[in-house]
């Protein structure tokens, strides 16, 4: 495509380049200078395939200045000490201003740094000291400094810690990185945040923290009771609280003095003048206080969620920004006209690329599992407010517009799609799909309000607030809605459950008896014995996940502390409680997310057919095909991935495996219970984990090796292997119900561009969505890359910087995955419309 | 020796490194035979620090005397570190490193990214 043609992108009109379907070139032309001077001179934080682009380096500043408090404070109460040392942190981590920008915070020491937190894993901190590429110079001296920090935190992190109290066995299997992955720690996950709250204003949380301790101190001078014991460990919590309050101020001012200092003193350009002071301005004023207008409320949010990130590494951004900010950009732009839409647009597209910016180091399986990106960040936009009326406003379609200008990579959207959306609406989401960004993902706002009911017994009302926890599931942002610590370990590599049931609970992958001995598979009288061992290793696998999970929830208070998470958590400003405590009226959300999933149902299917059914091949000619990786059974191997029935051709005798496998899930889901004694419902998706666990996870039944990439995941059929078209795909997908069968379920899909070209390609999409939304699916996400462009990138990656593909539950720049998830994506099919 | 017992070990092995003072020059130190060179040697997929698992002994073996302790036997993989001295093990077989660089995520059977194994690719 881009390299066939005879005018370069340069010599190119904006109308060529549209009618070239060249996306990223127009977005290049058509986005403002100072939009284009942003996006051009953000570092790659994500790594590319596994590792980081050259450049990026480790900070050292941010752990250095951290400990120096931290060792002062040692004795006192976790989230006070913690406290003391983030605000050392952050009244001294060196701040700066980027020519051009108009929102300010930023989580390191400088623009091409990424940061961690070492107080949360050993293997983590061992892993960067091992790391290639990313110890700044000088290197000596670096290594020195991270071997002494690591020296001090080993033994000392959040999951040392839960790994003592676990059950060695599970402890074992759980960090044998073969049956999912994670870390049970607060360090490493995410919380979801009411801004309704958060918009008070720092100093109106402070002075409500203020009166709490003062009517606890009183308390504690009265008569001595059991009642007034609890309160002696509240005091210190809320006085962390009070101190990372006031930090946060203080930040936010030093941002102000630094634009105030530039204006009046080196800044030439009376243009840029202005827009400094109006920066010093603003960081006087939030987050001390409530924003006022849209630049505040932008503000506001970033700041919020810098400081959230010096706090733990919040892997995910569940956020929902164009409900939050839609009512200043109104006023802004429509009321007052102290904006015009051009100057909005920059400000909101500035927002997406200090998001997009944000670097925190991840561990080669986090690399690998999301690569292109450092976290699941999909904010939610659309959706209905609390009385079920239609959510969506100008922000909804100034934040298409942007994103469709400065096509980053993360964060992206998902879009919570409700009969009443208006068509102009849609047309943006469209449009966002049709330009190649691979979102907004659609998402069934009426499915997944129920779900949310059904699952946690949300109110209704609550339960409508929904943004993305992480890459799919549902979380109200209400104060007993929030979740402080969704937790990421809880993520199961499903297609183990086949595989052990074909192994007697053995894994020959790390040498280890995994799950429990079903039995030797040939021995299996019929097809409901195999079904019978697949059930126990499913209930198995997700015990050990979940029993990891609950524990690692309930210690974290007392194994890592969250002093501003807390501050910001209505729940726990009222009761003095660590947000993460699960005693402080948190309904409870989990999840496991299931990765590889519909493998399960394609080699279940595989197996019934060609040895229970039509007898034509014995358990035993399988297993000893699988254990030799098929190698020596090639014709056997295309037999079972040609002619055994595939998910996603609305075939029922594979279809209702599915069903069935779910059913199994959905009972078991209600028996496994979270700290708040809520369900952990099954979320099958994948991120690019099918790329991570390719060599983890053996031979299977459906014809795939040992080393070959995993489905894409969700409840995506295999790439290539869905041959009946795209209704057929979703009517597989609509036969199981997707508000009582799982939590949500992760559908990718991808389309011909030329065909959804013009109106005519936009009115094929909507009859699509319709007939996606009449079957009750919850999820569908788009990519709408052509091959021809995917492999001219693939040759010239220099040239496609900005060319987007969606993975799996998130979109990344195609050059910045690896080869083999490149060509995965690649492989699936093209569904015609139609 | 109990359920717990058995696995308790295991865990003790996967954790022990952590905790202990190690400074720069430990953690520098490859040995030139190591069980990070060795085909058998199953980098951990948890984390890249350098833990693995060997595919071949048991929890139990003993590798590193004179006259090393081999178990083939057992529920769980003999956990050891990509820089452990792998000189006295007779099951030692060195592997070509293919994916040395991580890039491609041919995780983790053939990689070995440590920046510490560099010296073994020049």
């Amino acid at each position: 495509m881009g390299q066939s043609t005879a005018r370069t992108e340069k010599e190119s009109s904006v109308e060529e380049l549209k009618n070239r379907r060249e996306w990223w070139f127009v977005a290049e032309k058509t986005r403002s200078k100072r939009l284009d001077y942003l996006r051009k001179g953000v570092w790659k934080k994500g790594a590319i395939g596994g590792n980081y682009a050259p450049g990026i380096k480790i900070d050292l500043t941010f752990p250095q200045l951290f400990i120096d408090k931290w060792q002062e404070h040692e004795g006192e109460a976790i989230m006070l000490q913690k406290a003391h040392a983030l605000a050392h942190v952050l009244d001294n981590i060196p701040i700066f201003i980027t020519d051009n920008s108009q929102i300010m915070g930023y989580i390191g020491s400088a623009p091409h740094n990424i940061v961690w937190h070492w107080q949360g894993i050993s293997m983590v901190n061992e892993e960067i000291y091992n790391e290639e590429g990313i110890i700044p110079e000088p290197e000596e001296e670096s290594l020195e400094i991270l071997a002494n920090l690591n020296d001090y935190w080993g033994g000392r992190t959040a999951v040392d810690k839960l790994a003592r109290v676990l059950d060695p066995e599970d402890a074992v299997k759980f960090m044998s990185g073969a049956i999912g992955w994670g870390t049970p720690t607060s360090a490493a996950t995410y919380s979801t945040k009411d801004f309704d709250y958060i918009f008070k204003g720092f100093e109106a949380i402070l002075a409500e923290v203020e009166e709490r301790m003062e009517e606890t101190e009183e308390k504690l001078q009265g008569n001595p009771s059991p009642e007034i014991l609890p309160l002696y460990d509240k005091l210190p919590r809320w006085e962390a609280m009070q101190i990372v309050l006031e930090a946060g101020i203080r930040y936010a001012e030093r941002y102000a003095r630094l634009a105030r200092t530039l204006a009046e003193h080196f800044e030439s350009d009376p243009e840029r003048r202005e827009e400094l002071l109006r920066i010093a301005e603003t960081c006087e004023r939030v987050p001390a206080k409530p924003p006022r207008n849209l630049q505040e409320s932008l503000q506001f949010d970033h700041f919020v969620q810098v400081l959230s990130r010096y706090e733990t590494f919040e892997g995910a951004w569940p956020h929902r920004p164009d409900y939050i900010h839609g009512p200043y950009y109104d006023k802004d732009v429509n009321q007052d006209k102290r904006l015009s839409k051009e100057e909005a647009l920059d400000l909101v597209g500035e927002h997406l690329i200090r998001t997009h910016e944000v670097g925190i180091f991840a561990p080669k399986w986090a690399r690998e599992g999301l690569q292109g990106i450092t976290g699941t960040w999909v904010w939610t936009m659309g959706g209905v407010k609390p009385d079920g009326s239609d959510a969506c406003n100008d922000m909804t379609v100034a934040y298409m517009q942007a994103a469709r200008l400065v096509r980053v990579s993360n964060p992206t959207f998902g879009f919570r799609w409700h009969p009443k959306v208006k068509d102009e609406v849609m047309r943006e989401c469209f449009e966002c799909i049709r330009h190649g960004l691979g979102y907004p993902s659609m998402r069934n706002d009426p499915v997944l309000v129920a779900n949310t009911v059904h699952w946690y017994g949300h109110p209704v009302e609550e339960a409508r607030t929904w943004v993305h926890q992480a890459c799919m599931s549902p979380c109200p942002t209400t104060k007993y809605g929030c979740q402080p610590m969704r937790m990421a370990s809880a993520t199961a590599n499903c297609a183990k459950m086949i595989e052990y049931a074909l192994h007697d609970g053995y894994d020959p992958v790390v040498n280890m008896q995994m799950g429990p001995k079903t039995g030797d598979p040939r021995e299996f009288k019929d097809f409901e014995d195999l079904f019978g061992a697949w059930v126990k290793q499913m209930e198995w696998l997700r015990n050990i996940l979940v029993r990891t999970v609950n524990l690692g929830r309930v210690k974290d208070p007392e194994f890592f502390g969250r002093p501003f998470l807390s501050a910001i958590y209505e729940r726990a400003v009222e009761t003095g409680t660590d947000a993460c405590d699960p005693s402080n009226g948190d309904r409870g959300n989990a999840w496991v997310t299931g990765f590889t999933w519909v493998e399960n149902a394609d080699s279940l299917a595989a197996i019934k057919k060609f040895v229970y059914d039509e007898k034509k091949y014995t358990m035993d000619e399988v297993l000893d095909a699988l254990n030799a990786n098929w190698v020596g059974y090639e014709e056997m191997r295309l037999d079972f991935v040609k002619n055994a029935p595939k998910w996603g051709n609305d075939d029922d005798y594979v279809d209702d495996l599915m069903v069935r496998c779910l059913r199994e899930v959905s009972r078991h889901s209600k028996e496994n219970r979270c700290p708040s004694n809520n369900t952990w419902p099954l979320l099958p998706e994948n991120v690019s984990g099918n790329i991570h666990y390719a060599n983890l996870v053996g031979a299977l039944p459906n014809g795939r090796r040992l080393g070959d990439a995993l489905y894409d995941g969700g409840i995506s059929p295999g790439p290539g292997l869905d041959k009946k078209g795209p209704t057929a795909v979703l009517k597989s997908c609509g036969k199981f119900d997707h508000v009582t069968d799982g939590r949500a379920f992760l559908l990718n899909q991808r389309l011909s561009p030329t065909q959804l070209s013009g109106e005519k390609g936009y009115q094929l999409w909507k009859a699509y969505m319709k007939t996606w939304a009449d079957l009750g699916l919850d999820h569908v996400q788009f990519n709408m890359v052509d091959d021809a462009t995917l492999r001219a990138a693939q040759k010239d990656p220099e040239k496609y910087q900005e060319v987007i593909v969606r993975v799996a539950g998130y979109s990344a720049h195609f050059v910045d995955i690896s080869r083999k998830t490149q060509d995965n994506i690649i492989q699936r099919t093209v569904q015609g419309l139609g | 020796m109990s359920r717990r017992d058995k696995w308790k070990s295991a865990r003790d092995a996967m954790m022990a490194p952590l905790g202990k003072t190690k400074g720069v020059k430990t953690r520098e130190s490859v040995p030139e035979v190591c069980c990070g060179k060795c085909e058998m040697w199953f980098e951990n997929a948890y984390s890249s620090e350098g833990r693995g698992t060997c595919r071949v002994l048991k929890m139990g073996s003993e590798i590193h005397s004179d006259k090393p302790t081999y178990v083939l036997e057992g529920d769980a993989g003999l956990i050891s570190y990509f820089n452990m001295d792998a000189s006295h093990c007779s099951y030692f077989s060195k592997m070509e490193l293919i994916d040395t660089d991580g890039t491609e995520c041919s995780d983790p059977l053939f990689r070995r990214a440590l920046r510490q194994m560099k010296k073994f690719n020049e």
